[in-house]
């Protein structure tokens, strides 16, 4: 049987776009154009190459989310990926984290998977643990915050650049792996590739499909609540002086930083 | 031992003019001191400088007007500067004149959205107009790199190009009215932006690409293009410039959103990722010979047309699509890093010029050829603008070959019939060669407008005529 | 009075300082209970210091399992402590490998998770916690309403203050959990410690000195590490500089490095590019010296310096050195 790839991808707002809460707190993702998280971009470009390496390997894009989420897919679809799911439901709205590990857990079980490969966070949100959460609910291995990733006969081996030490880690398959943009440059679409997507198959799930309970997960089924939104002052721009070349400049900024008690 | 005084010989201006121009505009906005004019008094090549006695900075047309009148009054000839981000010394002083800066002029007017233009300042930064626009809806159809200082009067005075001529014409195609202040002070208004007017000579065209030398443009009324939400932008590797052209001329006809088609060369691109650090778009390291990027803007994705009209091209050596912003952004970078690539290896030899796209493939190989023969250890960088033919020839380590060279260029650019100047201007750095592609009485009844507009010869001396017409 | 389980963050015989921040907090909730995990026979020294910053009571577990597989066997311990203890909350460092644990724990606790938190109060129906999102454009205050709340909270959340003056002596509770099944964890094959720097770890010093493009090149950030150290800061460098090959990655900071949240950023060289920003935005004191005066992080310092840094930071170096004599 072929080796079976599933890459996980969010569709995000674009970072540099001004971004907002919509009334019921969650975030406004339709007001802003959206794309393939940057650094899910990461993870399809390793399936791929995983894909590449290993020869009979098939690799499956997985996304949940509203309608727009289908343009991160047919990115996904364009680099190369053989074939999507996206599972969609009005009922997953709102849904925290917790919740949307309950949903993709479901969804990978449903679609098989011998490696699932994530980003190391959204860009939106940040949170960067589904990876550990998938792993917890499959009960499988995670290996996370990869720069470098490998399989071979039925182990997945990694490297991790943490913030003391880099490990070297193995575990068996299947398992959980999540890679940094320190893995590779993410390849571009081609053209074959954009008239190819548009004959791939994307199947379509939604929370019947899986067998949740609607009421398990959205904003009711949370398990956190936001009391309180508000937006913040933008920083705004404080006295900017021009240095002369001569110390001036480091002499203000050194008053500043006295005034501040920072020196 | 004889001790030699070295004099500052800077130029100083009448005292009288000095407080006449402290009168109009206010003393801060009247620079004498060398430390405040310095910025004002070098390009931004960095090649084109010199000394200037005064940088007077009027805040509105009238003051414009008043300041004029002053330096006429005083014999004082003045030299219009914008953002200063001119390539061919046409904005800084050179023997001794004023300076009149445009920066205060950047009252932007609301858009009128009945006849989809807008009234701004000459001194209005390119960005600045864009945002402004952007916000009703609409967009302004010139864009080009230098667009966070280069300003609106600007543009206009050089009739700049930029990445969307192929779609929507240069600076030209835009301006629909000026305001400009005479060398005497006399106002001309004609900033109505009537789409249609057969009342007489076009004396707005006319100030179009006149690099200051005819009147000081205060204001510029401009037509808008919708702002199209959607784009695509696509890096195609193949093998050589006529291939390039085959492809443009394939799409041009068949994909109505195409706003911008870039030609670049391997030894730029390689520049380019050394300098810039970018990864190679391609999977393949090396560089392909030709890159051709295309960016296609719509309503709705305007990804179909370009693909169905290229799919089945048999020159594509490969492909990078990029529908998102950062991804597109990325893709453009490979571009628009050339310039900052190229100073960032020497200081180069620029020339900017078009041929006819027929000759273009022929012409490129000349220049090479050319560059070869002339300046043997020079490196050559080409890249630009394909569907107006438009070269920028940046030439490094030339030396003192670099005379000789641009001679070479740009009477191969002649006997083509091209131009020598596509979108830069003339400035100084080019008058000397204007006869090449100008014949006689193109010439002729140039200085016979200057003297017309300007007879005291006050505006920019030096510029567009390489010795002041009698 | 309820106990609330600190995860102690620790490495070759020190607590990290947001562990001891962490416990400040958790005094806001109830009574602090500092995890030490895989500390071996560090333990003690750690507990005294533990105590001095108000923990009630120190637990701690150990074994091969803590150094040979990542996350898990902490998620295990924590997890069984946490329901024997009938802990009230749970609070760990918000840092990539703190927040996998706290997302574990919580979901095997059944509980709701609050990550990245910058505050952490006591509110009428528990713990309340306080995030900065969209770069700082918004702060969200939220609570956990299923099980115990787990929340893993930012380095510089709080000024750690001690309860008295020594470390204070005191029991360990003994935790003992067993190896976990091989088919769901990794193992660590290898393992290069990074060398430790005297330098303050860069996520949580009170002041981040940070180099980039402007910086020129590797051996500029020698000025760069000059004041980092009159100042008694950590050095950060943006990703341009870490692209060149200036400074090392575990250094960088932004979207795809390192976030930090100190009292005070000095921006050197560094244009402001949105995805830097993302990595520091939320710095109490943002300071900056660029030489371009249009660069974009001049909008969002409270003071900045138009010059050339390699001219400016020596001279600052130069006043800093001579303010603290």
């Amino acid at each position: 049987m072929s080796f079976r790839l599933v890459v996980c991808v969010k569709y995000v707002p674009d970072a540099t776009a001004d971004r907002r809460f919509a009334q019921d707190t969650t975030t406004d993702r339709e007001s802003v154009d959206g794309l393939l998280s940057e650094l899910d971009e990461h993870a399809v470009e390793q399936a791929l190459r995983l894909a590449e390496a290993i020869g009979d390997a098939e690799v499956t894009a997985l996304t949940l989310g509203p309608d727009g989420a289908e343009t991160a897919l047919r990115k996904a679809l364009a680099m190369g990926v053989d074939k999507a799911v996206h599972v969609q439901d009005d009922a997953v709205h709102g849904t925290d984290v917790m919740g949307t590990s309950a949903i993709v857990a479901r969804a990978l079980e449903l679609t098989g998977y011998d490696l699932v490969v994530c980003g190391m966070a959204s860009t939106d949100g940040a949170m960067g643990v589904l990876p550990a959460l998938l792993a917890e609910r499959l009960g499988v291995p995670q290996l996370t915050l990869l720069s470098e990733v490998g399989v071979e006969d039925g182990v997945v081996r990694g490297r991790r650049d943490g913030d003391a030490a880099t490990e070297d880690l193995r575990a068996p398959l299947p398992a959980v792996v999540s890679v940094t943009d320190r893995s590779g440059e993410a390849r571009y679409p081609s053209f074959k590739g954009v008239v190819a997507a548009r004959k791939k198959p994307v199947r379509r799930l939604d929370l019947a499909d899986l067998g949740i309970e609607p009421g398990t997960v959205g904003l009711r089924g949370a398990w956190t609540v936001v009391d309180h939104i508000a937006a913040r002052p933008q920083r705004r721009a404080g006295a900017v002086v021009e240095d002369d070349g001569e110390g001036a400049g480091a002499g203000q900024l050194a008053a500043f930083l006295a005034a501040g008690a920072f020196i | 031992m004889p001790v030699t005084a070295t004099l500052d010989a800077r130029p100083s201006a009448p005292k009288g003019l000095l407080a006449q121009l402290a009168s109009i505009v206010g003393g801060y906005h009247v620079l004498s001191d060398p430390d405040l004019t310095a910025g004002h008094e070098v390009d931004w090549t960095g090649r084109f400088t010199g000394p200037t006695p005064v940088v007077v900075r009027p805040r509105n047309p009238h003051e414009v007007a008043a300041v004029l009148r002053a330096c006429a009054q005083y014999r004082v000839p003045v030299i219009p500067q914008g953002g200063n981000t001119g390539l061919v010394g046409g904005g800084v002083p050179r023997q001794g004149e004023a300076v009149l800066s445009t920066t205060r002029l950047t009252d932007l007017e609301p858009v009128d959205r009945l006849s989809g233009q807008v009234t701004v300042g000459a001194g209005a930064t390119l960005a600045a107009v864009q945002r402004h626009v952007r916000e009703a809806g609409y967009d302004i159809a010139v864009d080009l790199a230098a667009r966070d200082s280069a300003t609106i009067g600007g543009m206009v005075a050089t009739n700049a190009g930029g990445l969307r001529v192929l779609r929507w014409g240069p600076m030209r195609s835009q301006v629909v009215g000026v305001e400009a202040v005479l060398a005497d002070g006399r106002v001309m208004n004609r900033l109505s932006g009537l789409p249609k007017d057969s009342s007489g000579y076009d004396l707005t065209q006319l100030l179009v690409g006149s690099e200051g030398t005819l009147a000081v443009i205060t204001r510029v009324r401009l037509r808008l293009i919708p702002l199209f939400t959607d784009r695509v932008t696509v890096l195609l590797a193949l093998q050589d410039t006529a291939t390039a052209l085959r492809v443009l001329a394939l799409v041009r006809g068949s994909v109505p959103s195409l706003d911008s088609a870039e030609i670049t060369y391997a030894d730029g691109v390689a520049l380019v990722h050394k300098h810039l650090r970018l990864p190679s778009p391609f999977r393949t390291p090396t560089p392909y010979p030709v890159h051709l990027l295309l960016e296609c803007a719509a309503q709705r994705d305007p990804a179909d047309d370009l693909i169905e009209a290229l799919e089945r091209s048999p020159d594509l050596l490969d492909s990078a699509i990029a529908t998102d912003e950062p991804s597109r952004r990325a893709l453009w970078a490979h571009r628009e890093g050339h310039t900052d690539a190229v100073n960032a290896a020497g200081v180069p030899l620029k020339l900017d010029v078009a041929v006819p796209l027929e000759e273009l493939a022929a012409f490129e190989q000349e220049v090479r050829g050319l560059t070869v023969r002339h300046a043997p250890g020079a490196r050559l960088v080409l890249f630009g603008h394909l569907a107006e033919g438009n070269y920028h020839v940046n030439i490094l380590d030339a030396g003192d070959r670099d005379e000789e060279l641009s001679e070479a260029v740009l009477r191969a650019v002649a006997r083509r019939g091209g131009t020598i100047s596509a979108e830069h201007g003339i400035g100084v750095a080019k008058a000397r060669w204007l006869s090449l592609t100008r014949a006689a009485v193109d010439l002729d009844l140039a200085a016979v407008t200057k003297r017309a507009w300007d007879p005291e010869a006050l505006l920019n001396p030096g510029v567009l005529f390489s010795a002041d017409p009698a | 009075m309820s106990e609330v389980l600190v995860l102690v963050d620790h490495a070759d015989g020190r607590v990290r300082p947001p562990a001891l921040e962490l416990l400040t907090l958790a005094r806001r909730l109830g009574e602090p209970s500092a995890v030490v995990l895989g500390a071996s026979d560090g333990v003690d020294g750690i507990a005294g210091q533990l105590r001095r910053y108000g923990a009630a009571k120190v637990y701690a577990a150990d074994g091969a399992a803590f150094a040979d597989h990542p996350v898990v066997p902490q998620v295990d311990a924590l997890t069984r402590i946490a329901e024997t203890a009938g802990a009230a909350a749970v609070l760990v460092t918000s840092s990539p490998q703190g927040r996998e644990v706290a997302a574990r724990v919580a979901l095997r606790l059944g509980s709701g998770l609050i990550t990245d938190a910058v505050d952490v109060r006591v509110g009428e129906a528990g713990p309340v916690a306080v995030q900065s999102v969209f770069a700082a454009s918004f702060e969200i205050t939220s609570r956990i309403c299923h099980g115990i709340p787990v929340i893993a909270v930012k380095p510089n959340a709080a000024t750690a203050e001690p309860v008295c003056a020594d470390a204070v002596a005191g029991p360990v509770e003994r935790v003992a959990v067993g190896p976990p099944d091989p088919a769901t964890v990794a193992t660590v094959v290898s393992r290069t410690v990074r060398p430790a720097t005297d330098r303050p770890e860069l996520s949580e010093a009170a002041i981040v000195v940070a180099g980039g493009r402007g910086v020129g090149g590797a051996d500029g950030f020698g000025v760069i590490e000059e004041l980092a150290d009159a100042l008694g800061a950590a050095v950060g460098a943006s990703r341009a500089a870490v692209d060149a090959g200036w400074y090392p990655h575990a250094h960088q900071i932004g979207q795809t490095g390192r976030t930090v949240s100190p009292q005070l950023y000095l921006a050197s060289g560094i244009s402001g590019a949105i995805q830097h920003l993302a990595g520091m935005r939320t710095s109490k004191t943002v300071v900056a010296v660029n030489k371009d005066p249009q660069a974009p992080i001049f909008d969002v310092a409270d003071f900045g310096v138009v010059g050339d840094l390699l001219e400016v930071l020596p001279r600052l170096t130069e006043e800093t050195r001579r303010r603290r004599d």
